[in-house]
């Protein structure tokens, strides 16, 4: 009976320090941390400012997204637009702009409409002279209405030279604003 | 006159030697895989034969001082033969069953004689110390395996996998399989002594919800022999190497220490390579085993270590519906890529600990067991400002289980469990974290009549769920209690033939990923919304088997018909969700009520042609359909046939076993399309084949899997939108027993 009493606790012992000590515990980290972008659009002759905003403060699922603004630009004007990207699980909140602007060889925002003469021009590039597209210039034509499309593709050792390839990499963000040229 | 004098002399020859064998001893006769006690078996003395009751036990008489020879036996297992003395303790006697090859199949399997259990032997099998749990299985009629990529394998048992198919270990339940179906049972089936399949009523003794079915794993008992094993495959030009040392302490308890580790790298199809499929695998445990003076106790006891490290295929984690969309275009070529060991990231690593005490006396079992299960998951995706060594979320689940079984000598067993779960995340939000006490009662009443036996089950549980949350709020308690019953008969069919016929009903609560799951599926890029609303799905079910032979034929059959009420199943919405990834469809678990049956047949001819030659013919067919509705629900394994030829010859001391197999898969044309991302694949034709050689303790196998390098996308497989399935692997394995 002794020898089993000797057993069981090498037994036991041997349980407490296996379970104590799981392989590697380390705390994880939020894999979706992007949780709003602001559009911010300067009239360039008139100094005019406009913000184009999405929100979603709780992330992907959960609930709806609590604001995406309708895009209203004027035309035949050039904007100078910039782009700020937040956490707004992280109380405070997290401006992540400074992170894609120093891991800009890995980042690259594009931009698309569904109105021909919308037109965009990168102003900042990375450590290798590509393009990131946090500050550019947006220029309008006629009136019209149609979709405006903001990407952020994260391309680790892929990303391509200027002017950029949107098929590389993953896709952090992909917004489609509503856009009105009036 | 003489016929007097010879009765006389007869007579009294008989009490002088009775008179000199009066000594008795009680004797158990134990079943060696699973120490089950083995109930009528034969104990034949000279002049008397005896048969064991329910619970192995009998009384011998007339044992003489000096010792008496007996034969002892059991049906299904090879006659024994022990000389006894008289004596007041009782002698526990061993038998092990026969390990009867399932004609055509790869593995060796043992039926219990008019039971619908499925017995298996994984270091007896002939084929493979390099499969995986689910490959071990996936010759058991109405089992198909289900896959995520080429290292995560669920076995699916008649068109149901997930937390429908129940695993049990050494009578306590496996809690991790509500994780989802890419998590693959953390079993090592070369370190087990038996896996037993059971489908149908008498799953209640043990749980209400394996409306699949039951899958357990018995390895208390330390092995006999030292073992060594290696295998070497080129699928991943790696392999997996095993070592079994038993050994005795002093106090006469037996212990026995087994380890396997496995190493491989990226899988290949005939087209390309796999990137990033690697494995790692390490599994070790101790068992003890004791007899003890107590009631004729013994005491064993477990420990052991489970942890792997898998790849996923890298290009099968995307970033938005966008991203998957280029994926799915028929002219999408996968990327170039070399072969590597290495893992990175997408990978997932789980670790699963073990330890039960378990405590046998006569009538009474006690089980004490816990288990820690950990699982981290490591997305390719980094987010800003984010680090490369962190894990995207983690899973914890701790259980404490308490397991009573009960055998009493008028036929009724009984096993009750008490359980105590508590789970936790960490991360991007999967499962809520909660806490879970599970009591559980589970009862048998079996009457064997002149051609069979019958059995009446019954079972109660009690779920109570609490400390519900989320990552934003805490969720309301959940409680879920229910009955569940059913009525089997095993019935002899003249010399060679039986049938096995069960009827019930079993209930499986809805799991917490169900209830309250509420994110982003980035395997599927859809948005997967829980019910809170979902009550338990009852099945109501009828399961037969049957099996005659006939000269040199054999002919095995099981048919399964089920209704279930309340299919919890997972089904698009219609509607789309905006998020700053994109737009993403909704799917949210909803409740049907479905209907499925299925059924196997396998055809066995011995002596084929010529005397050393078997053939084996088999098919099968599963259909699961809503009723009411036309669509037929996603995931159901395709019907396939199957035609092996078996060739044995001793040639001196040298056994010799050649193999051949050709497997036809059909198009899954029951398969729904508008709820799947890509249209089911074609028929495909495999061809396998092995040559085995066997000389006194040592096996080496060679071995070659899809020989002809066919390319082909298997429906079973999660993976098969981003890569057809790997190509031909070619083993060489030996083992050698001390």
């Amino acid at each position: 009976m002794k020898n089993i009493l000797h057993c069981s606790a090498v037994l036991l012992v041997i349980m407490n320090i296996f379970s104590c000590n799981p392989i590697k515990k380390q705390k994880p980290e939020e894999q979706e941390n992007i949780t709003s972008v602001i559009l911010t659009l300067l009239d360039t002759t008139t100094q005019k400012a406009i913000t184009c905003s999405f929100r979603d403060p709780d992330g992907v699922g959960g609930n709806d997204p609590i604001q995406l603004d309708t895009l209203t630009m004027d035309n035949n004007v050039v904007y100078r637009m910039s782009i700020q990207v937040f956490n707004e699980k992280a109380n405070p909140s997290i401006d992540l702009t400074p992170e894609i602007l120093a891991k800009g060889t890995e980042h690259q925002f594009f931009f698309a409409s569904t109105i021909n003469d919308v037109l965009y021009q990168y102003l900042d590039a990375d450590s290798l002279g590509n393009p990131i597209g946090i500050q550019g210039l947006l220029q309008t034509g006629n009136i019209g209405s149609g979709t405006f499309s903001v990407i952020l593709k994260h391309q680790p050792s892929s990303k391509a030279p200027s002017p950029g390839n949107i098929q590389l990499g993953e896709t952090d963000i992909e917004l489609i604003f509503k856009l009105n040229v009036q | 006159m003489m016929k007097w004098i010879i009765l006389v002399f007869m007579i009294f020859s008989k009490t002088i030697l009775l008179g000199q064998c009066m000594g008795k001893r009680w004797i158990q006769i134990i079943d060696e895989h699973n120490q089950e006690p083995l109930a009528k078996a034969t104990v034949k003395l000279k002049h008397q034969q005896f048969i064991t009751n329910q619970l192995g036990y009998i009384e011998v008489n007339h044992v003489c001082e000096d010792g008496t020879k007996i034969s002892f036996s059991h049906i299904g297992c090879a006659t024994a033969e022990k000389i006894i003395f008289p004596g007041k303790d009782t002698l526990t006697l061993f038998l092990e069953h026969h390990i009867l090859e399932l004609p055509g199949s790869n593995i060796e399997t043992q039926s219990n004689q008019l039971q619908n259990d499925v017995v298996i032997h994984p270091l007896s099998s002939q084929w493979g110390y390099l499969k995986s749990i689910s490959q071990s299985l996936s010759q058991v009629p109405g089992l198909q395996i289900q896959k995520s990529g080429a290292n995560v394998e669920k076995p699916n048992i008649q068109g149901l996998s997930g937390s429908r198919v129940v695993y049990f270990q050494n009578q306590i339940r496996m809690e991790t399989q509500s994780w989802g179906s890419d998590h693959a049972p953390e079993i090592d089936p070369q370190s087990q002594s038996e896996i037993i399949v059971t489908t149908g009523g008498r799953t209640l003794l043990y749980c209400s919800d394996a409306i699949g079915g039951l899958i357990q794993t018995n390895n208390l008992l330390p092995q006999k022999n030292a073992t060594a094993f290696l295998g070497l495959q080129s699928q991943g030009k790696g392999g997996k190497m095993g070592l079994i040392i038993p050994g005795q302490f002093k106090d006469g308890g037996l212990f026995s220490i087994s380890t396997t580790a496995t190493i491989l790298g990226d899988y290949q199809t005939p087209s390309y390579i796999l990137s990033n499929t690697g494995k790692r695998e390490f599994n070790v445990q101790v068992n003890y085993h004791k007899k003890i003076a107590f009631h004729q106790g013994r005491i064993s006891g477990q420990l052991s270590l489970f942890q792997n490290q898998l790849g996923v295929l890298s290009w099968s984690h995307f970033g938005n519906l966008t991203d998957l969309n280029k994926i799915l275009q028929p002219g999408w070529v996968p990327p170039d890529s070399t072969f590597r060991y290495q893992i990175a990231k997408p990978y997932q690593t789980s670790q699963h600990q073990w330890i039960v005490f378990r405590f046998d006396f006569s009538k009474h079992h006690w089980s004490f067991s816990r288990q820690f299960n950990y699982r981290s998951e490591f997305d390719k995706h980094i987010p800003l400002g984010g680090s490369t060594s962190l894990p995207g979320m983690q899973l914890g689940l701790a259980s404490n289980s308490v397991v009573h079984e009960f055998k009493s000598l008028n036929h009724i067993k009984c096993i009750n469990q008490l359980d105590w779960n508590v789970q936790s995340y960490a991360g991007s939000y999967f499962v809520p974290n909660d806490q879970l006490l599970h009591l559980g009662s589970g009862w048998e009443w079996t009457k064997d009549h002149q051609y069979g036996s019958w059995f009446l089950n019954a079972r109660f549980d009690q779920w109570q769920y609490w400390d519900i949350s989320n990552a934003s709020r805490k969720l309301e308690n959940k409680s879920y209690r229910g009955i569940a019953y059913s009525m089997s008969h095993a019935l002899k069919w003249g010399n060679t033939g039986q049938l096995w016929l069960s009827i019930g009903k079993q209930y499986r609560p809805p799991q917490m990923s169900e209830l309250f799951s509420d994110g982003l599926h980035h395997g599927s890029a859809s948005i997967e919304k829980g019910n809170p609303f979902l009550h338990p799905e009852k099945s109501y079910f009828i399961d037969s088997k049957c099996s005659y032979s006939i000269n040199k034929w054999t002919i095995q059959g099981s048919f399964y018909a089920k209704k279930i009420n309340g299919f919890i199943n997972l089904e698009p919405t219609g509607e789309n969700q905006i998020t700053l990834r994109g737009v993403f469809p909704v799917f949210q678990y909803v409740q049907r009520d479905v209907y499925s049956w299925g059924g196997d047949i396998q055809i066995d001819k011995k002596h084929f042609l010529v005397d050393q030659l078997q053939c084996t013919l088999k098919g099968n067919v599963i259909h699961l359909g809503m009723i009411h509705q036309l669509e037929n629900l996603y995931g159901i394994p395709p019907a396939s046939i199957q035609g092996q030829w078996k060739y044995n010859w001793k040639n001196k001391r040298i056994n010799w076993t050649a193999q051949a197999t050709i497997q036809e898969v059909f198009h899954p044309f029951w398969a729904p399309i508008s709820t799947d991302l890509l249209p089911p694949p074609n028929s495909y034709i495999l061809i396998h084949a092995g040559i085995q050689i066997r000389y006194k303790s040592t096996t080496c196998l060679l071995s070659a899997e899809n020989i002809l390098n066919q390319s082909y996308f298997d429906y079973m497989d999660r993976m098969r939108y981003f890569a057809m399935s790997p190509g031909r692997n070619i083993t060489v394995q030996i083992k050698k027993q001390f």
